[in-house]
């Protein structure tokens, strides 16, 4: 082959090695496991719908239902806590009356989805990344396999559809505990404290002052985030589990990687909501 | 001459880079076939049954070798879509070593699981189905059970079961015999025997017990360095001028087995 021709083929084999790095690569398999998630309703028979929708409801159940009263519980305190910081800060710059906006900002937008999803990737996120990787390395995977059944499809689909609802139900549950522990930290403080933080008012006032400063892009992005964190979650949970080989002893590791690998990947998801979806509001402000 | 249902033409193959665990394999299974594997431990049969379904395939990530070409129902699957080849694997049975059961399902949803997921049939119309092999592999009143309760012998069978479910046209068995008694591998070999004049599958069967597997009626190919041998009967092999060839074949003949035609049990 002359110079010329093999200096034609460069930008091709270039391409090529980029595309193999890219496949190997940990975001590239996620990115080619999401393809495969996405597409796998497409394939098959209908048949398997209600196969599928079995693992999807457990998956519901366990991810939702069950961690309820623990989100229920640690929602109350965080917002109480948030309250009680506020509560002390807003009288020196003003009045309580922003509160509402305070309970919308910190914990509809932040702490709801973070929190969650904390959870989410303790509880869900390992325990799927076990049962996906104890079924590997024990060969129920090929068994699957051999039997024409797509592993995407049958474990992974309905693992990913259903932590990613039981995310967004979690999450407003969570907003709403949350809520509920502000308000009554609120009257607490309104008793011990009476007039002196602004926080004398009734149920009705304190859910108009939140409902107030609940805006469209609030409740978009009360429902948008939670959603992506529990995609994130479950995929690489199950990426992580799928991923093992024969030995009973990577199931551990894998776990720990699919938690520590879902922390990081839902801090970053937040940190580009936030970009995508705050920051073209401060923009508005600069003059 | 019938037809050629798994096929494989100089295979070469190896987990790591120029290093082949196999090393010029060409194979068939014919329709109604029965081929037992054999050699020595960790040579590679295994993994011979698992490329001829395409469970390994070639990496493309350089990391292992792999040459020749392997065809499943006259397609070649190292060259068609993953699709593809589960649609092939949906006439394949495949029993592996250590049964593979999925665990959190009872006997009877593991059986069921192929039906469910590959045919539109009514729930009652698979449940007869898998009645029918429950019955068939002894394993009537253990269908509620999950396979952590039951024993080696009827895990494996269960396993056979679930590879038979959908009527398939090669059943693959990696050890089906491994692990058990005398009186469970009499039992196993004669179920596979029974299965096999109920349905005409092809059978492929790795074991290390040839006097067992002798009785079966196949062809025995035995896998030497990494090179699969050509198939021929215990007679044939036993009077080989290749004296690894006689030595394997009087070892896995020496086998202690219990096996009587007469302990068959009848369908």
């Amino acid at each position: 082959m002359s110079f010329l021709e093999e200096s034609k083929e460069l930008p091709s084999r270039a391409l090529m090695f980029l595309g193999r790095v890219w496949a190997q690569s940990r975001p590239g398999r996620v990115v080619q496991l999401l393809a495969e998630v996405l597409l796998s309703p497409f394939r098959g028979k209908r048949a398997t719908v209600r196969q599928i929708g079995e693992i999807f409801v457990q998956q519901v159940y366990f991810t939702a239902v069950e961690a309820a009263p623990i989100v229920m519980i640690l929602a109350t305190l965080v917002g109480g806590v948030t309250l009680i910081e506020f509560a002390t800060v807003l009288p020196r710059i003003g009045n309580s009356f922003f509160l509402g906006d305070v309970m919308v900002l910190v914990i509809l937008r932040e702490l709801a989805p973070l929190f969650t999803a904390f959870i989410v990737a303790g509880r869900t996120g390992s325990a799927l990344a076990t049962f996906i990787g104890n079924m590997k390395v024990h060969g129920e995977i090929d068994a699957l396999e051999s039997m024409g059944i797509d592993p995407v499809r049958f474990l992974v689909l309905p693992a990913v559809l259903g932590s990613t609802v039981g995310m967004v139900c979690l999450s407003l549950l969570f907003t709403a505990s949350a809520i509920f522990g502000g308000f009554m930290v609120a009257q607490l403080l309104a008793w011990v404290f009476p007039g002196s933080l602004g926080l004398d008012m009734g149920l009705n006032t304190f859910l108009e002052r939140t409902g107030m400063a609940l805006r469209f892009l609030d409740m978009l992005v009360m429902i948008l985030k939670p959603m992506s964190f529990g995609m994130a979650i479950a995929l690489l949970a199950c990426l992580n589990g799928l991923s093992l080989g024969i030995s009973s002893h990577e199931v551990p590791q894998g776990t720990r990687s699919a938690v520590v690998d879902a922390i990081v990947v839902v801090v970053v998801l937040d940190g580009l909501f936030a970009a995508t979806f705050v920051l073209p509001q401060v923009a508005n402000y600069i003059p | 001459m019938s037809e050629v249902l798994s096929e494989t033409c100089g295979l070469r193959f190896g987990y790591h880079p120029d290093e082949y665990i196999l090393d010029g394999v060409d194979f068939e299974v014919r329709r109604g076939d029965v081929r037992i594997l054999s050699g020595e431990s960790g040579k590679g049969k295994s993994t011979i049954l698992r490329l001829l379904i395409g469970l390994e395939r070639p990496s493309h990530d350089a990391l292992g070798s792999a040459a020749g070409q392997v065809f499943l129902f006259g397609e070649d699957i190292w060259d068609i879509p993953k699709s593809r080849l589960r649609d092939l694997r949906k006439r394949t049975g495949f029993v592996f070593q250590n049964n593979a059961l999925i665990s959190n399902m009872t006997v009877e949803d593991n059986i069921a699981m192929p039906l469910r997921y590959h045919t539109d049939l009514p729930e009652a119309e698979i449940s007869r189905i898998v009645k029918r092999w429950i019955e068939l592999l002894l394993l009537t009143g253990h269908e509620d059970k999950r396979p952590a309760h039951l024993s080696i012998g009827m895990q494996k069978r269960a396993a056979v079961a679930r590879a038979m479910a959908m009527e398939p046209e090669i059943l693959f068995l990696d050890e089906p015999t491994a692990g058990l008694d005398a009186k469970n591998t009499d039992i196993m070999l004669s179920l596979i025997g029974n299965l096999r004049a109920l349905s005409n599958v092809a059978i492929v069967m790795i074991t290390h017990d040839l006097g067992s597997a002798k009785l079966l009626g196949g062809r025995i190919a035995l896998l030497v360095d990494g090179n699969l041998r050509r198939a021929r009967t215990m007679e044939e092999l036993l009077l080989s001028s290749d004296l690894r060839e006689r030595e394997l074949v009087r070892e896995g003949n020496n086998k202690d087995s219990a096996f009587d035609h007469e302990s068959s049990f009848p369908l």
